[in-house]
């Protein structure tokens, strides 16, 4: 029963184990000695954010230049002096090479378009990055941008963390914050206490078999009830011939009811 | 005890973590109050715990899921940004930088680079006046032939003097960056701003010193050209190290040696930096000066002394060279 269960999926299949399956996630290990998945942003989300920035730039500049324009006296009134346009042009290199390194390093990796963007520059270990990697990869932008090969671009398609060369060079990594994500209760206790004696005692269920339970509870919700019942056929007709189980059984909450012996027993 | 249970009771602490994330998102160190922080502290490695259980007791994906982004942001939130330690940079600026500069062989191409090929090109133009008009081009010369018809500074007031220095800062520490930015593709893009900028100069240099205006044109790049043209070379010469990190690796993978080189390219970027903003201040305010050509004389031999000392100076000692293998 165990090898028919588990051969159709490879051991250790899930992205939580050893293998990993999904390339848009990068692990970190805390130093409390946790792995957690970081969810990295890809180039399209990353050039809105920089859209974003780019606009604040630009319209940051078109005040402070129209409120020179009208104070130097260029259209009449001389209120302060034309050497004013010398502190603009100050302000104006200072602002371009340092906007995005000053917020990243000022704001916990995020200038204002990747807070936007839900975005936030991380070093590999997952940490906050400091002012020495923020100011070198906005620095290397520049090279990142050559028209009208992008090589950046090119560079986040040859590497696992989607870097650009700037961020290759600093030790750091875009990662999406995802703030939508809730906890699934799988809310069924009360009707999957009367199932649990039909469970035989002695049931040790494979790795993978527990995966795809877990992939079940935890996503049955989202679905259907005919195409849960319909789902859930698939594995319950295996146990009813099995374990001889009376045909009145809810497939559904038989799953559930087998999930929570299941993951419950390993871990005891 | 079952899952379920498990999530139920857990979910009004991660509902707090939550909740003390977003209270810290918006607020810096010194807002945030330390009883709190100590409270999320406990628990985000709660949430941690939980996590490695969700992960071994194989909680339904979505919950697991969650607990892995309730873990990551609370990891980014707790482990924040180094704050600037003015100490720590005023020790790497004036005691490894410079130690690292003279010792590095990229300085030294880039130098003798720069200046061979601008020698060069200068005695060129100087000597067949159809080189720099087919280097420079027929009309910025005889632009330049005209600003320098007149001595300079006779009429320069205090405000074209500000608007001059922002323009230098602007356009000239700004090729500076590009220029070394460019140096992650292998170096080369370093190499050639660096070998056009000397060529370009040296030819309006050999131009400008063959013509009339030899001397008014004389009286106005003295003062600032020892910072200017060492922050050239060492833009080139950061841009430069940066690219042969990738090619000589010294046993690292190229994507690690680079990204342990970055940052001391980045240093030597920044000393280069501040050279541009200096020569624009002089360039800007000192260099239009109506004054004896023995006071910008005097300036280019002061501050290619403060060169000297910078480099060659503070830069004899190991400790470069000592937090480099550490």
């Amino acid at each position: 029963m165990r090898e028919q269960t588990s051969q159709s999926r490879p051991p250790q299949s899930s992205r939580t184990l050893g293998t990993r399956t999904l390339d848009t996630t990068t692990l970190v290990v805390t130093p409390e000695n946790v792995a957690f998945d970081f969810h990295l942003a890809g180039p399209f989300t990353r050039a809105l954010a920089l859209v974003v920035d780019l606009a604040i730039l630009i319209s940051v500049v078109t005040v402070v230049g129209l409120i020179l324009i009208f104070s130097t006296g260029i259209l009449g009134g001389n209120i302060i002096g034309q050497g004013f346009w010398g502190i603009f042009l100050f302000f104006l290199f200072f602002l371009w090479w340092g906007y995005g390194g000053a917020m990243e390093a000022f704001n916990n990796g995020q200038t204002l378009g990747k807070k936007a963007l839900g975005l936030r520059v991380v070093s590999y270990s997952g940490l906050a990055i400091n002012a020495s990697q923020a100011m070198l990869r906005n620095i290397l932008r520049g090279a990142d941008l050559v028209p009208p090969f992008f090589p950046g671009v090119f560079a986040m398609m040859f590497n696992e963390r989607f870097q650009r060369l700037g961020d290759l060079a600093s030790g750091t990594m875009v990662v999406v914050e995802n703030r939508g994500a809730r906890p699934s209760i799988a809310r069924t206790e009360l009707s999957t206490q009367n199932l649990e004696p039909l469970i035989p005692k002695h049931f040790d269920p494979s790795v993978s078999l527990i995966e795809a339970l877990a992939a079940y509870v935890g996503q049955r919700k989202e679905l259907s009830v005919g195409r849960r019942r319909e789902l859930a056929l698939i594995l319950f007709e295996h146990f009813r011939r099995a374990w001889s189980l009376p045909k009145s059984v809810d497939p559904d909450l038989f799953l559930c009811a087998l999930y929570e012996r299941a993951a419950g027993g390993r871990a005891s | 005890m079952k899952i379920s249970e498990i999530i139920e009771r857990r979910t009004p602490d991660w509902r707090e973590l939550e909740s003390d994330l977003s209270w810290m998102r918006n607020r810096t160190r010194s807002e945030l109050d330390s009883a709190r922080v100590a409270a999320f502290a406990r628990r985000y490695r709660a949430v941690c715990s939980d996590l490695s259980l969700a992960i071994s007791m194989r909680f339904p994906e979505g919950t697991t899921r969650y607990l892995h982004q309730l873990v990551a942001e609370a990891h980014t939130q707790l482990y924040r940004s180094e704050s600037f330690r003015i100490g720590n940079w005023l020790t790497s600026l004036f005691v490894e930088v410079p130690s690292r500069i003279l010792r590095d062989p990229c300085t030294w191409i880039a130098f003798f680079l720069f200046w061979s090929l601008f020698l060069g090109s200068l005695a060129a133009a100087a000597l067949r006046p159809d080189f720099a008009v087919a280097v420079v081009g027929e009309s910025t010369l005889s632009n330049m032939d005209s600003m320098y018809a007149q001595p300079i500074g006779e009429k320069a007031e205090a405000d074209s003097r500000a608007v001059m220095t922002g323009f230098y800062v602007f356009n000239n520490a700004g090729i500076g960056l590009k220029c070394f930015a460019s140096g992650i593709f292998l170096g080369v893009g370093s190499l050639i701003t660096l070998a056009f900028n000397a060529i370009f100069l040296g030819a309006i240099f050999g131009h400008m010193l063959t013509s009339p205006a030899a001397d008014n044109f004389r009286d106005f790049v003295t003062a600032h050209g020892p910072f200017e043209l060492t922050a050239v070379v060492l833009s080139a010469a950061a841009g430069l190290r940066l690219g042969w990190a990738i090619l000589d690796t010294k046993g690292w993978s190229r994507a690690e040696s680079l990204r342990r080189t970055g940052p001391r390219t980045l240093e030597m970027a920044g000393v280069a930096t501040i050279l541009f903003l200096l020569a624009a201040y002089i360039e800007g305010f000192f260099s239009p000066l109506y004054i004896a050509y023995e006071y910008k004389f005097a300036m280019a031999i002061g501050t290619s002394l403060i060169l000297i000392f910078y480099i060659g100076i503070l830069g004899l000692n190991n400790r470069g060279r000592r937090s480099d293998a550490a």
